[in-house]
């Protein structure tokens, strides 16, 4: 699933090519086919995509270029593409504590899902201006589609949950305002541990261009992979948006991250 | 680079954010004090004359590299440490033709500026699996690429006198030699601007490197792809970060920190970004010359915004904006993009403004005949293919003419792409009335309405269109593009759209969004929208004059236009631009 092809606004299924030789077709192969559902159009420019246990996807809006294809009303709404009928819907729409505007045309920016507690979080950075940071981090149980908590006063765009040293469940969110990623303990009944909060890493200085937000966070063991890119809260877009990943190791004698490599 | 005929644009000022006594922030004053201040664009000379260096250092630099450029093998070796066996690693790692790969340019075989910047003994890590040798024997080159902003690592073999590993680095830097350290620090302390920000020319004490290693590494020139470092002063507790472009030899901009600051770095980016949010976007400037008078403000997504203007005691103008860009390519349905300009951040602009506006004399001849207030608009990876960049060009002169004009400088995403900028000018007064002209005179338009400047348009002997009758003593004739402007622009081919101005209502009055699709080729380019299905009464009103021209490019050689490219220079690669300019004319008549 895609939400980034070039001229396809939306979310697209890509085909991928099988060589002849290879079991399975992978992303470097060439595109075989684009599909795209006619619902899968309708919400405008998505951009983080997430899977539940039962294989529905889920998507979040965030415009691209311009603001021609979103709404600003739906800029907080999750949306469910349902593993059966392959169908998009509104799933949730999330309430905002701030209006997304001129000076910052962006609502949600990341979504991540945790499948053993079923809870989902949610970014949005909605009403953040310069100098007020408004955003807010949500927690969802699917079952129900019941918000259990909120993190308010944090724009963020990358969310994972993982295991901590300790094995304490931990939602890692990459901040938008600067390059810092933190990690925040949740329950089991999917609240937030308040007095959890810590800083794990900061990306500042990091990589080709050095001021990069952390947009994707992922785990391999004792290794946080972070996507890297700039973010400025504006919709600007180059032909290629510049990616870095940042391999960073957990240190246990340091008690803290250190960066592996980047590329 | 696109001359303007007759018209030559003399800087007045450069961007010092404080220099200019008649520009003054007047409104919105943040009490944040300045702490950053952004020199100048790295694309200096772009669209504009390119300054001599006169520096002794920078002078010998550039000889240095001019020299060098003409040897077999274009690298300025490194001699700084380690002896003959530094020199011997080097000369092993330079006849290896993977590690030499980059060293001219790939089709034209022209040689690029490369430096080693350092030889060391190679560490455990350096050593790739099955590479075996004597203890001792293998030594790590570092070269640096600057036209590719592109670093190379060799391991050689001292005993055997061979090349075992090498890999490039694309956007990467290694640590800079001391020489080059040297040259950071002069070229920091010779610069005004830091002695103007420190209160004293710092010639005995010398820039303190915040921690060497750290300092060095960890500033960045992101949008230039240069290499650039930060020697930094130390006064009290705060730092002044001076950051300076080892690629161009300049200083490209100071940041006050303070010291205990957890992992602040300042880069270019975000020193341009932050001077441009806080001196233009957050704050209306006026600029008050040869009897004009304006605000002007960089917005969120109508590019450069000029209001309140008055020529003498008469106002002219309550605004005039930059609401869209519209992008289409002939070759697919559909394929193109909308573009909003205007701040580089906390904006919906796509393409953003990375430098201060810029304002100049206009000189005719040996005359100062007016000025002109410009703002570009760049994305990242201009002008590599679909990135773009825009220009907005106001010209104001002494004897009350006035254009209003804007460019692509391409490059886009095709040859087959055809710019559809969206004006919005309103003109001051509420009893205003508009006129076309016909074969039998001036005809007015008592309704809201468009039309399309086209091949059979008649214009009145001067080559005035339009006439918008501001007050019942002053008019003012409108003359579109038809090429005679001599900037470049080849006729404006423009849609022009009346409607009235709705005092009660907002109607592009605040920053507009996207009010047009990118690839519509007739006149629905989104002001239509204020027309409607009824039209309203264009007599003795209030009034808005959209104006849409449209630019086709081409990137055929001799012909290049509403294009860019990169080409070779002294080692490094330079842009050129073919900028399309187009906008109206309007001169008063009493």
């Amino acid at each position: 699933m895609s939400t980034s092809e070039k001229k396809a606004i939306g979310i697209s299924l890509v085909v991928f090519e099988k060589k002849a030789g290879e079991t399975a077709p992978n992303l470097q192969t060439p595109k075989q086919e684009i599909y795209q559902h006619p619902s899968w159009k309708e919400a405008g420019y998505l951009s983080t995509i997430t899977f539940d246990r039962e294989g529905n996807v889920y998507a979040i809006p965030a415009p691209l270029i311009s603001m021609l294809y979103n709404k600003t009303e739906k800029l907080n709404t999750v949306y469910q593409i349902d593993a059966k009928t392959g169908e998009m819907s509104e799933w949730v729409s999330l309430p905002f504590y701030g209006k997304p505007g001129v000076t910052n045309p962006f609502g949600l920016l990341g979504i991540t899902y945790d499948c053993l507690q079923q809870t989902m979080a949610v970014g949005s950075v909605a009403g953040s201006d310069r100098y007020n940071e408004r955003g807010v981090i949500y927690l969802l149980d699917v079952r129900s589609k019941k918000i259990t908590d909120t993190l308010r006063n944090a724009d963020v765009m990358g969310l994972s949950f993982a295991l901590d040293e300790k094995g304490n469940k931990r939602l890692y969110f990459g901040k938008t305002r600067t390059g810092e990623i933190y990690s925040m303990q949740v329950s089991k009944s999917g609240k937030w541990i308040r007095n959890s909060k810590r800083k794990e890493l900061t990306l500042e200085g990091y990589g080709p261009r050095g001021d990069d937000k952390a947009r994707k966070i992922k785990f391999n063991g004792n290794q946080m992979i972070v996507s890297g890119t700039a973010f400025n809260y504006n919709l600007q877009a180059s032909s290629e948006k510049p990616e870095t990943i940042y391999t960073f190791i957990w240190l246990p004698k340091e008690q803290k991250w250190g960066l592996n490599q980047y590329q | 680079m696109q001359k303007p005929g007759l018209i030559i644009l003399t800087m007045l000022f450069g961007f010092f954010l404080s220099a200019d006594a008649q520009i003054k922030s007047k409104k919105n004053q943040k009490s944040k004090p300045q702490s950053s201040v952004y020199l100048n664009e790295y694309r200096k000379g772009l669209m504009s004359p390119p300054v001599k260096d006169t520096q002794s250092f920078i002078v010998a630099r550039k000889k240095e590299i001019e020299n060098i450029l003409k040897d077999s093998l274009p690298v300025k070796l490194f001699r700084e440490k380690g002896g003959e066996q530094a020199m011997l690693a080097q000369k092993i790692a330079l006849s290896d033709a993977f590690f030499t790969r980059y060293l001219f340019d790939l089709k034209t075989r022209k040689p690029l500026w490369n430096e080693i910047f350092g030889v060391y003994p190679a560490r455990p890590g350096d050593i790739k699996k099955g590479i075996k040798a004597l203890p001792g024997t293998l030594m790590r080159v570092e070269m640096y690429n600057y036209a590719n902003n592109l670093t190379t690592i060799g391991i050689v073999d001292l005993f055997t006198q061979k090349l075992v590993s090498a890999d490039h680095y694309p956007d990467m830097q290694p640590d800079i030699p001391q020489s080059l350290i040297q040259l950071a620090e002069q070229i920091a302390m010779n610069a005004p601007e830091v002695e103007k920000a420190l209160g004293y020319k710092p010639t005995i004490q010398k820039p303190v490197m915040t921690s060497t290693k750290t300092a060095l590494n960890r500033t960045k020139c992101e949008r230039s792809q240069h290499l650039c470092v930060a020697p930094t002063f130390i006064q009290g507790n705060r730092a002044l970060w001076a950051i300076v472009d080892l690629t161009d030899n300049r200083l490209v901009g100071l940041r006050w920190t303070n010291t205990g600051e957890d992992g602040a770095v300042v880069t270019e980016r975000k020193l341009q970004n932050e001077t441009v949010a806080d001196c233009y976007c957050e704050k209306v400037n006026t600029v008050e010359k040869h009897g004009w008078k304006m605000d002007y403000l960089l917005t969120a997504s109508d590019g450069l915004e000029i209001s309140n203007v008055q020529f003498g005691k008469q106002k002219v103008l309550n605004s005039a904006k930059l609401v869209d860009w519209h992008v289409s390519y002939s070759g697919t349905d559909g394929f193109g993009y909308s573009d909003a300009v205007g701040c580089p951040i906390y904006s919906q602009a796509a393409v953003v403004a990375t430098d201060p506006p810029r304002i100049a004399d206009i000189v005719e001849g040996d005359s100062v005949v007016g000025f002109m207030i410009e703002q570009k608009f760049f994305s990242e990876l201009w002008p590599g293919p679909c990135n773009y960049s825009y220009s907005q060009r106001n010209f104001f002169y002494k004897d009350g003419r006035f254009r209003i004009t804007c460019a692509s400088i391409g490059r886009g995403c095709g040859n087959n792409g055809t710019y559809r900028p969206v004006f919005r000018i309103a003109f001051a007064g509420n009893q205003q009335n508009f006129y076309e002209y016909a074969s039998d005179g001036w005809k007015q338009w008592s309704k809201e309405g468009w039309q399309l400047q086209q091949p059979t348009t008649q214009y009145d002997p001067n080559g005035y269109q339009y006439k918008i009758q501001t007050s019942p003593l002053l008019s003012y004739l409108v003359a579109p593009g038809n090429g005679q402007f001599k900037d470049g622009g080849r006729g404006d081919n423009a849609f022009v759209y009346l409607t009235k101005n709705h005092l009660t209502k907002d109607e592009g009055t605040n920053d507009l969004v996207t009010i047009g699709p990118c690839c519509n080729t007739d006149h629905q380019q989104g002001p239509e929208k204020f027309i409607g299905a009824n039209p309203e009464s264009t007599v003795n009103t209030d009034l808005v004059f959209w104006y849409v021209p449209q630019m086709k490019n081409d990137d055929r050689p001799g012909s290049k236009y509403c294009w860019a490219e990169t080409y070779y220079e002294d080692g490094v690669y330079k842009i050129k631009a073919y900028p399309c300019f187009a906008g109206p004319m309007f001169v008063p008549q009493k």
